[in-house]
């Protein structure tokens, strides 16, 4: 060994500083983060409903994030126009890899049942044997500050300031508290509840909530396979609801691809979702025909060259009506 | 047929020769500290490209190319391996130096670099 080395000195020296050059840029992280294109998920395996076909033509879509990347990933992507670089927030600071997983489950769940109860409450205006009871059960903690002991992502708040979650709506739960001092009654996970007395601090990032609704009876019935996926986030509701109504009403669809992004509260609104560029990209290098998108996002995307129709909307009810319009009128 | 199994045949037996000249010459230390060796340097020589590579794994329009790039580079490492070997058992045993090393490395290069190259095409498949 040390007679190669000796052998090949002048070499070795030579390329030594290069070769650490290399490995600093390709592994040392810096502060940035990436959001990229990513790819489109079929919601025909995202739910089964009795005695109902899932449309096959909808899709929703979901893009990547690293954090952090590396100098050479940021030097190959400081001009491409698909991606955005930016310094990562200081809640995506505190939030670790399992915490962001965890966030991206609850709030994906919670998307789903928002578009199991608008797109059967829809349905059921159109056909009244179909069946949707369901109730709100309190707020899911999305985040809370990390120097916090105790709380979990996925805990859900019952009470606040003493108020218990069964008087109000959800907005009207929210509103109880001001947020900075109180007390909350948690449920943990396994059924168990602990009170939480917060008070808020410098800096501390503000807690995050999602509305928590259990489905106590639907009819039809149905079964979330895509809950066990590993891919999460709420910007599927809005296209998860729609293929859920259009196979609830069998409704006549052609062999498009249809996809899109938005998240849908329980009113029917349309929100607005984080990476919509990228995921204009992605629809793009996807081939879809059609993509929805949330109205308040349009500004930001007109001005890219797409080869498929890009449909604002505001409400579900807005794109059940161009969904209906446009293949069943 | 038979033509091209008697030079395959001609072919294993120089090989299997050629192998046992080495292995005369060669002791169990000189062999690890080749093995070593030999894993040390094609390691770092494969190590800058491969991080360059799994760094561009951002462009997911590229992940095909780019893990297609990666299969190429663990059978270059194999081949750097085998080159490497031979070449610092040449640097312990002389003599080693007069034979014909060449035809020992291809063989198990080829044999060493057709497992992994299987084995990365199933690995692909099962991704894609």
């Amino acid at each position: 060994m040390l007679i190669f080395i000796k052998e090949h000195l002048n070499w070795i020296v030579i390329g030594i500083f290069a070769y650490i050059y290399v490995l600093f840029v390709g592994v040392v992280p810096t502060n940035y983060t990436v959001t990229a294109p990513g790819g489109l998920t079929p919601l025909n395996e995202a739910f089964v409903i009795e005695d109902h076909e899932m449309p096959t033509q909808f899709y929703s879509v979901y893009v990547y994030s690293y954090d952090p990347i590396t100098a050479f990933q940021y030097m190959l992507l400081k001009n491409d126009e698909t991606v955005v670089l930016r310094r990562p927030t200081i809640r995506e600071q505190e939030n670790t890899i399992i915490d962001e997983y965890r966030q991206g489950q609850i709030s994906k769940s919670v998307s789903y049942q928002i578009a199991l109860i608008k797109a059967y409450e829809m349905a059921k205006a159109k056909d009244p044997s179909i069946v949707m009871d369901y109730g709100f059960e309190g707020l899911y903690i999305y985040d809370f500050p990390k120097r916090l002991d105790g709380i979990k992502i996925g805990d859900i708040v019952k009470e606040i300031d003493g108020m218990s979650y069964e008087n109000y709506d959800p907005q009207a739960f929210f509103d109880l508290s001001n947020h900075q001092n109180v007390i909350y009654m948690i449920e943990r996970e396994d059924g168990s509840t602990y009170e939480f007395t917060y008070e808020q601090e410098a800096n501390d990032v503000s807690f995050l909530f999602y509305t928590k609704y259990e489905i106590y009876d639907a009819y039809p019935a149905y079964e979330l396979p895509g809950l066990n996926s590993t891919v999460g986030g709420p910007s599927g509701g809005m296209l998860q609801t729609l293929s859920i109504y259009v196979s609830l009403l069998k409704l006549n669809i052609p062999d498009v691809k249809i996809a899109g992004t938005g998240t849908i509260n329980s009113n029917g609104d349309i929100g607005r979702i984080g990476g919509i560029v990228q995921k204009i990209y992605t629809a793009e290098y996807n081939d879809v025909d059609v993509f929805f998108i949330p109205e308040a996002h349009y500004d930001e995307i007109k001005h890219i060259d797409v080869t498929y129709q890009i449909v604002p909307v505001k409400t579900i009810d807005e794109a059940a009506l161009w969904l209906y319009e446009a293949y069943n009128g | 047929m038979k033509h091209i199994m008697d030079r395959v045949y001609k072919f294993y037996h120089k090989y299997r020769n050629l192998v046992k000249l080495i292995d005369r010459q060669t002791t169990m230390n000189t062999v690890l500290k080749s093995v070593f060796g030999a894993l040390l340097i094609s390691f770092l020589i494969i190590l800058p490209p491969s991080i360059l590579v799994i760094n561009m794994f951002i462009f997911t329009k590229l992940k095909l190319f780019l893990s297609i790039l990666l299969l190429c580079l663990v059978i270059l490492w194999v081949y750097l391996y085998y080159h490497f070997y031979y070449k610092l058992l040449k640097n312990y045993h002389e003599k080693i130096k007069e034979i014909n090393t060449k035809i020992p490395k291809y063989v198990e290069f080829a044999f060493v670099g057709f497992i992994m190259l299987t084995l990365g095409f199933v690995v692909l498949t099962v991704i894609f």
